[in-house]
């Protein structure tokens, strides 16, 4: 056989398992419908933002976090209630990913070149009891130079392997069926896409040039989720969440397309916790869309005040940053498919920040200059040209 | 506000009566409005009170600049549930055996089990269980092709 493993999807978690093939010198196939401008997926517009329990940014900050206690918020944040059955394997992989995090990660991930920005974010305050949602302490550190740094690793190590050829990467080859014989997956098959030049996240074509098939003894999936495709985000909808929103605007590129979910369905994998989503409350229109109804996400700071269509302020402990789904359950409950923040000029300054590399060009560029130029008054550049562009009114 | 989504859904007295009340409780130390509560306990820590969050002050004041209201949009981003997968990210079948020659990671798997967030995340998670899930699907693919 030409290839011991076949991976479907070169995002992060692709080019991580990939790269770790390699490494074992296996012979691997890296598969991705996008052109080659798009490697890393998703993470390469991410802000870089990584969980980590006890770390000493966060011991040089003053704070104390400890396994035990991350383990506490995850409980409550997660709310398992199907322990025996869909639960069964996220909770043990919950386990072991905080541990992960209160342990080696910070340290592999050092080892190749990755640092962190110094203060640690506070994200998902919760609002509740000690046992419910939210983290206790701030966890949330920002990789220096944003998604781009934490696939820079990654994709050198992928590179590498390349250029020694245990790695074969094929973009534009779009899996479409997995290939089962005698009771295992033993290939992949597929379209080849007609070549596209198209920049970074842009939607490029799905016009099909010829078809492949490719055989290896492990096939690895990593095509991520459904957040591209409004369709799938629909019908999957959770009825505790009310109606599908009207409208949604995308925080993710259209080759998040869902689609390997179903292709893998079909081979005998098992989907569960389908109605399980994490959409954000706080999108504005980019006015500078890459992809489709291309929206950002305002990190927000605590201090805006929160309305809802109708001008009512949302109950505790609705506040900005607090509780994502909670307040996604508050939004959906008032028949409406927005709300409002009403603030200050001194808030904004502060306290507004957006999701996203090509939102911060200072961490992503790893500017130490222009970061510092945050402690200063005013709001960042990207901040101000959303004002400035933006349907934000004053 | 009224304009932006041409509608007369916004009643200014409302607003203004509301953030008046809020106002209100910022006279003293201590207030029974939870979010002013909220954003002095966060300012004790130090990277908040640096970069992050406001000294809380009287959002009808002019003198604190003049006010701004953002619309908010529903943002899609995130899959929690997806392929359930075992601790060396096998994908299992319907009867909850592992398919041979089959492993997922990333977010087409939940993060790792189909679903390690449960239903709530506490950010920063989903790169991290890329790299978690994507890392130990390497080394288990790696394993069992010995
Ligand atoms: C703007 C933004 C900000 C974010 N910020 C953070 C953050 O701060 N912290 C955090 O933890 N997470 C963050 N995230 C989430 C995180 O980036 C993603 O969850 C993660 O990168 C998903 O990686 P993945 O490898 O599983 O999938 P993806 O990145 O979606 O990659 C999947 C790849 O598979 C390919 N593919 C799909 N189907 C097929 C097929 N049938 N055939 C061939 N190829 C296929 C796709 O083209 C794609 O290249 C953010 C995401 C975005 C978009």
């Amino acid at each position: 056989m030409k290839y011991d493993a076949i991976v479907v999807g070169a995002g992060l978690a692709g080019l991580v398992a990939a790269a770790e093939l390699a490494d074992a010198n296996k012979r691997v196939l890296l598969l991705d419908q996008e052109p080659e401008s798009s490697m890393g997926g998703q993470a390469w517009w991410s802000f870089g933002g990584l969980f980590l329990v006890d770390s000493p940014e966060q011991r040089r900050m003053g704070i104390k976090d400890s396994p035990e206690l991350a383990w506490q918020d995850w409980q409550g944040a997660a709310g398992f209630d199907k322990h025996e059955d869909e639960d069964y394997w996220g909770m043990k992989w919950a386990r072991a990913y905080v541990d992960f995090a209160a342990g080696e990660k910070r340290e592999w991930l050092a080892k190749q070149g990755v640092k962190f920005f110094p203060v640690v974010g506070w994200a998902e305050r919760g609002g509740y009891l000690a046992e419910e949602h939210g983290n206790s302490v701030p966890r949330f550190h920002i990789v220096w130079g944003t998604g781009p740094g934490i696939v820079k690793p990654f994709e050198n190590r992928v590179r590498e392997s390349m250029k020694r050829g245990t790695i074969i990467y094929q973009p534009r080859h779009q899996v479409t069926e997995l290939l089962c014989s005698q009771g295992m997956i033993v290939g992949v098959s597929g379209n080849i896409l007609v070549e596209s030049q198209v920049n970074r996240g842009e939607a490029s074509s799905r016009d099909i040039k010829d078809q492949f098939a490719y055989y290896a003894q492990a096939i690895i999936i990593t095509s991520g989720g459904i957040g591209g495709n409004i369709d799938l985000i629909k019908e999957n909808w959770p009825q505790r969440l009310g109606n599908p929103p009207k409208n949604m605007i995308s925080g993710v590129p259209a080759h998040v397309d869902g689609k390997m979910l179903h292709v893998t369905e079909k081979a005998g994998g098992r989907i569960v916790n389908r109605d399980r989503m994490w959409h954000y409350t706080e999108g504005i229109k980019n006015w500078n869309p890459i992809w489709h109804k291309h929206g950002i996400r305002i990190l927000p700071g605590p201090s805006s005040i929160w309305l809802d269509a109708t001008g009512k302020r949302f109950p505790a402990p609705n506040f900005p940053g607090f509780d994502t789904l909670g307040t996604l359950e508050a939004i959906q409950a008032t028949g409406y498919d927005y709300s409002w923040f009403i603030l200050t000029e001194k808030i904004i300054e502060k306290e507004f920040a957006l999701s996203g590399s090509e939102q911060n060009p200072d961490l992503t560029e790893k500017s130490i200059k222009k970061v510092l130029s945050r402690i200063l008054p005013g709001p960042t550049a990207p901040v101000k040209a959303f004002m400035e562009k933006a349907k934000i009114s004053s | 506000m009224n304009k932006l989504t041409g509608s007369e859904l916004i009643k200014l007295e409302e607003v203004e009566r509301q953030i008046k009340a809020r106002d209100l409780e910022i006279n003293n130390s201590f207030t029974k409005d939870l979010q002013i509560t909220a954003l002095r306990g966060a300012r004790n820590y130090i990277g908040d009170k640096l970069i992050r969050v406001a000294k809380p002050h009287k959002i009808l004041d002019p003198n604190n600049g003049p006010l701004i209201a953002v619309r908010l949009n529903l943002l899609s981003r995130k899959t929690l549930g997806g392929l359930q997968t075992d601790l060396s990210c096998r994908v299992l079948d319907q009867a909850g055996n592992p398919l041979k020659g089959l492993y997922a990671a990333g977010e087409v798997s939940g993060f790792g089990g189909g679903g390690v967030h449960g239903y709530r995340s506490l950010e920063g998670t989903f790169l991290g269980g890329c790299l978690f899930t994507g890392r130990q699907a390497g080394r288990a693919a790696a394993k069992e092709l010995m």
